[in-house]
């Protein structure tokens, strides 16, 4: 009798230590992100959808004009490109090393809004995105990039649809049913063609030319 | 009767260790219940360009019947109902993670391929379902409107320009054919040079030269 409940609790030792060590190896294995999202994917999608992270080219102009130094604007492409031409005032920093400490610890001013940029419009959408999710919101986003500010004429338009789908599929059926028409007004058996085409057009020539010789 | 109170003791104090130890379960799976791209990670993919498929790419993925793409129009209801790509499931952007969507996006062997009218909320989507890991998903570079420009209203190359600017017009005119409910078994050299209407004229005159050449013959033997 003595025998059984001290069994009972070596097996619950072992358990008790087991579960110890698994929660204890758990815990160190987890090891924690680099950088943690402040931002749900849910409160993103909200944002995105007011869409006040936009700079329009416009707007952009007049920031390079005034002196406002709390408007800074930020490159990301890389030093090449940016050797070649840049927004005036511009810091460097190229995509990749956004995430990098100094850059990071320049973020952390939120005084500053900081104006993301590349060559395309898309080019700072997603670095926009990233660091908006680690809780940076002192960030936005230049219209259509630097492509945009040296060209005045390129068009930004958001999502709005330019064409009308509809019509311009109506015009292409229209058309290639009229071609169809034509090419097929007569459907003949496609394995007669083929032959007939061949041999006939010979057939032509050397009889043309058998009657030149009379 | 010593030992059963102290055994008692002990038991007590591992049920209450293991009560506690299962306390710290709780911070477990708080930590990693979600699993996310980690910001870096993510940053750099953005670097990458293998997520955008170019028109002519969806077009012929299209024409070939690949039983792996599933398009995806991020517009409204009303304008999908307008205007869609052929096979495209809807998902208005702002729906984009609603669980009720996995049915398509979670499916890992289709390659999802987000489309609107431009290409800003479709990269938007990409980004947003990355995060959270979404495998196998596109980005239709320009969008609509470019497949407008480039597929249904292709511009013809200028003659000085290179071979493969003419090949790329002639599969985008093929494609045109395609989309605009042309045959579908596409036969781009056949559709694109215009006179190819041609074979089939030399068919009907086929069986009208013979007798041509007979009139003619019987004038010829009359001189």
């Amino acid at each position: 009798m003595p025998d059984r409940p001290l069994s009972n609790i070596r097996r619950l030792t072992i358990a008790v230590a087991a579960f110890t060590a698994f929660i204890v190896i758990g815990l160190l294995t987890i090891g924690k992100p680099k950088f943690k999202y402040k931002v749900s994917s849910e409160d993103m999608l909200s944002q995105i959808m007011k869409a006040d992270y936009l700079v329009s080219p416009e707007a952009a102009k007049e920031l390079m004009a005034g002196d406002n130094t709390q408007v800074k604007f930020v490159d990301l492409r890389n030093k090449y490109d940016f050797n070649i031409g840049h927004l005036e005032g511009a810091l460097n920093i190229p995509n990749h090393t956004l995430l990098e400490k100094d850059n990071l610890n320049l973020f952390e001013d939120t005084s500053i809004t900081y104006v993301l940029y590349g060559q395309e419009h898309l080019d700072a959408n997603g670095p926009w995105m990233v660091l908006r999710q680690l809780g940076y919101s002192n960030f936005k986003v230049l219209q259509g990039g630097y492509a945009a500010q040296m060209a005045d004429s390129l068009r930004i338009t958001g999502d709005a649809a330019i064409y009308d789908y509809t019509s311009i599929l109506k015009e292409a059926e229209k058309e290639i049913y009229d071609l169809q028409k034509v090419t097929e007004a007569p459907p003949p058996p496609k394995p007669v063609k083929k032959k007939v085409v061949k041999v006939v057009p010979k057939k032509v020539v050397e009889e043309v030319e058998e009657e030149e010789g009379c | 009767m010593s030992k059963p109170f102290h055994i008692r003791k002990r038991y007590l104090f591992l049920m209450a260790l293991a009560i506690i130890l299962s306390g710290g379960l709780i911070f477990l799976p708080e930590a990693s219940n979600t699993k996310e791209l980690s910001a870096d990670q993510l940053l750099l993919e953005l670097d990458d360009n293998t997520r955008f498929m170019t028109v002519d790419d969806v077009a012929d993925l299209i024409i070939n019947q690949d039983p792996a793409l599933l398009l995806v129009d991020l517009r409204s209801p009303e304008e999908y109902e307008q205007f869609s790509m052929e096979g495209a499931v809807n998902i208005p952007f702002e729906d984009i993670l609603n669980e009720e969507n996995d049915q398509y996006l979670k499916r890992v062997e289709l390659q999802k391929v987000f489309y609107a009218n431009n290409d800003e909320i479709s990269e938007q989507a990409w980004v947003l379902l990355r995060r959270v890991e979404y495998q196998n998903i596109f980005v239709m570079k320009g969008g609509l409107t470019e497949w407008v420009e480039m597929i249904m209203k292709p511009v013809k190359p200028l003659e000085q320009y290179s071979q493969t600017d003419q090949e790329l017009y002639n599969r985008r005119m093929a494609a045109r054919r395609y989309f605009a409910g042309g045959s579908v078994e596409i036969q781009p050299d056949v559709f694109v040079k215009k006179q190819k209407p041609a074979p089939v004229a030399a068919k009907k005159k086929v069986k009208v030269i013979p007798k041509k050449v007979v009139e003619e013959v019987e004038e010829e033997e009359g001189c």
